[in-house]
């Protein structure tokens, strides 16, 4: 739970003393975890992240009236819920997947897993660069769709239906981006480890 | 062996499933391949950190965006909200009270007759902004059924009663405007340094704060233009553009930077026609299409900037008054430079973020 904590410190700070970066910190606690949960119930990328912004632009704009609100955490997710109903309701479209264990996924998205040393590595801190540059100069549906794929981890079928393309166009596309990327990076990624492997073998041959 | 190459690898479901610790079955799979093909195994542990480096960045460029765009509306709100706080009335009188409630009458016996003789424009009633981010562009129809298309990075409020007098917007950046007839309530743009005032047609009008040129280009119909600085009026015919260039003190102008010769000064031109297609080259975007005619390199790397959601410097002042000509439709950022340095030899290199352009 040492999430609950953060995320209730940022709060604090934010509509105490109206900090924004403790209002952006708080953005990017939520937006992977609300944008997940608005997809899963089959919204649209574009309405998504229209009403996640909406949701926090109200936060920003009341952020002196919000001072007895004692649970951030199911503040916001109550906000943002009654947002998207309010928006399923005016398309006329009800599909309401029910997402199990809410609580696990904001978990996941949030906090730092084991895997985020990978960075720590100095070979990676260049092969990341290199990544980095890669993603950005993707065109915007593309960078959408490889979020969805590789952030959210969201399945083909389902980034098909938010973005309005057929399965095989998403994944043509995440293929060439990786295709793409893959081409642009050294042969070899992790050459330390190969050499660790070598050494390994020379000593066990 | 596996018999599937890096790129089926890192686009395949499962194993991205299991790279991101998403799915049980999946990372119980991809462990046992692991396992069973012990050459495979630095292939895939190469291929997963391509994968999770891939989840980090896509996560920090999707969020970066996200928080600029919020960053935005934050902006406008408080803009506005500082807008609508200067016209409230803070002592009333018994007077006062009457006087406004006489008025609402007015304006509700007068709205309600309004209504009934034009039932298909209804007044909107607070301000509504559209902004469209870097690489984005919308389209729009106002509650009068006039279309509106607007370019990347742009901004347009339209004005709260628009419809009920008068039709106004304000624009900060590029659009396109197909306006519907209705002579009794003209249709006004409204720019930091000029306003486009029509009863019906379309038109283009490009006025970024960041520019250093405004224009207003017209189709069909009549406009008139009122020129802030200058407090002149100029009408416009179709096809013909006006073209207003920021106002410099001659003094401050460090001689680099002055506008060459060639460059025209404010006024009246003729739209440009791009000789492939015989189009209209001021409106060419609102096709996707990115077309340049003798446009100085300078100018075109704002266009690219916002076209693509790049950043581009150029570090050789004699390359950006250079003039280029080039059409081009669904190309990348990459191509695109290519071609133009095909035509004018320039180099190009990204470091970072940047896109460096030298000679």
């Amino acid at each position: 739970m040492r999430n609950d904590i953060r995320i209730n410190h940022c709060w604090k700070d934010f509509v105490l003393n109206e900090s924004r970066e403790s209002y952006y910190e708080l953005y990017k606690n939520y937006y992977a975890y609300l944008c997940y949960i608005g997809l899963k119930k089959g919204m649209g990328t574009e309405t998504v992240k229209d009403t996640i912004n909406d949701v926090f632009l109200y936060l920003w704009e009341k952020r002196k009236t919000l001072g007895h609100i004692q649970h951030p955490h199911n503040y916001i997710l109550t906000f943002f819920h009654r947002s998207i109903l309010k928006k399923i309701e005016q398309s006329g479209k009800i599909q309401g997947e029910t997402i199990e264990n809410i609580d696990e996924i904001h978990r996941h998205f949030t906090e730092p897993s084991i895997e985020e040393n990978i960075l720590d590595k100095e070979n990676n801190k260049r092969l990341s660069m290199l990544v980095n540059r890669h993603l950005n100069y993707l065109p915007r549906q593309q960078r959408e769709i490889m979020y969805q794929k590789f952030f959210l981890g969201l399945s083909y079928a389902e980034i098909a239906k938010a973005n309005k393309l057929s399965v095989n166009t998403v994944y043509n596309t995440v293929y060439a981006a990786m295709q793409k990327l893959r081409s642009s990076l050294p042969a070899r990624v992790v050459a330390s480890l190969i050499s660790a492997c070598v050494a390994f073998f020379l000593i066990f041959s | 062996m596996l018999h599937l190459n890096d790129e089926e690898l890192l686009a395949d479901e499962s194993f991205i499933n299991y790279c991101l610790g998403h799915n049980e079955a999946d990372i119980r799979k991809w462990n046992k391949i692991i396992l069973d093909n012990p050459a495979d195994a630095i292939r895939l542990d190469e291929l997963r950190t391509i994968v999770l480096l891939t989840s980090q960045g896509i996560q920090n460029i999707a969020l970066k965006n996200q928080i600029a765009e919020l960053g935005r509306r934050i902006d406008l709100s408080e803009e506005e909200a500082v807008a609508t706080t200067g016209s409230v009335y803070k002592s009333r009188s018994i007077w006062w009270t009457l006087m406004t409630a006489a008025a609402c009458i007015v304006l509700i016996t007068g709205t309600t007759i309004f209504y009934r003789l034009q039932k298909s424009t209804a007044p909107v009633a607070s301000p509504l902004s559209y902004i469209t981010k870097f690489a984005e562009k919308k389209s729009l129809v106002l509650p009068d059924g006039s279309k509106v298309i607007l370019n990347a990075g742009s901004k347009l409020i339209v004005d709260a009663g628009f419809g009920k007098l008068d039709r106004k917007l304000q624009l900060d950046g590029e659009a396109f405007f197909d306006v519907v007839h209705d002579s009794s309530k003209p249709f006004v743009v409204q720019t930091s340094r000029m306003d486009v005032k029509v009863l019906g047609t379309a038109f283009n009008v490009k006025a970024y704060e960041t520019d250093e040129t405004s224009e207003a280009s017209l189709i069909r119909g009549s406009v008139e233009l009122s020129l802030k600085n200058e407090h002149r009026k100029v009408t416009l015919s179709p096809n013909e553009k006006y073209l207003l260039r920021a106002d410099k003190t001659p003094g401050n102008i460090p001689a680099e930077v002055a506008p060459a010769a060639h460059e025209p000064a404010s006024g009246l031109l003729p739209v440009r026609i791009n000789k492939e297609d015989t189009a209209i080259v001021e409106v060419s975007w609102t096709q996707d299409k990115l077309v340049f005619v003798d446009e100085p390199f300078e100018e075109l790397v704002k266009q690219l900037e916002r076209w693509y959601g790049v950043k581009i410097e150029i570090a050789d002042p004699l390359l950006k008054k250079i003039q280029l000509t080039a059409s081009f439709r669904n190309e990348g950022i990459d191509d695109v430079l290519a071609a133009l340095s095909f035509s004018k030899p320039f180099n190009f290199e990204r470091k970072n973020d940047v896109i460096m352009i030298y000679k």
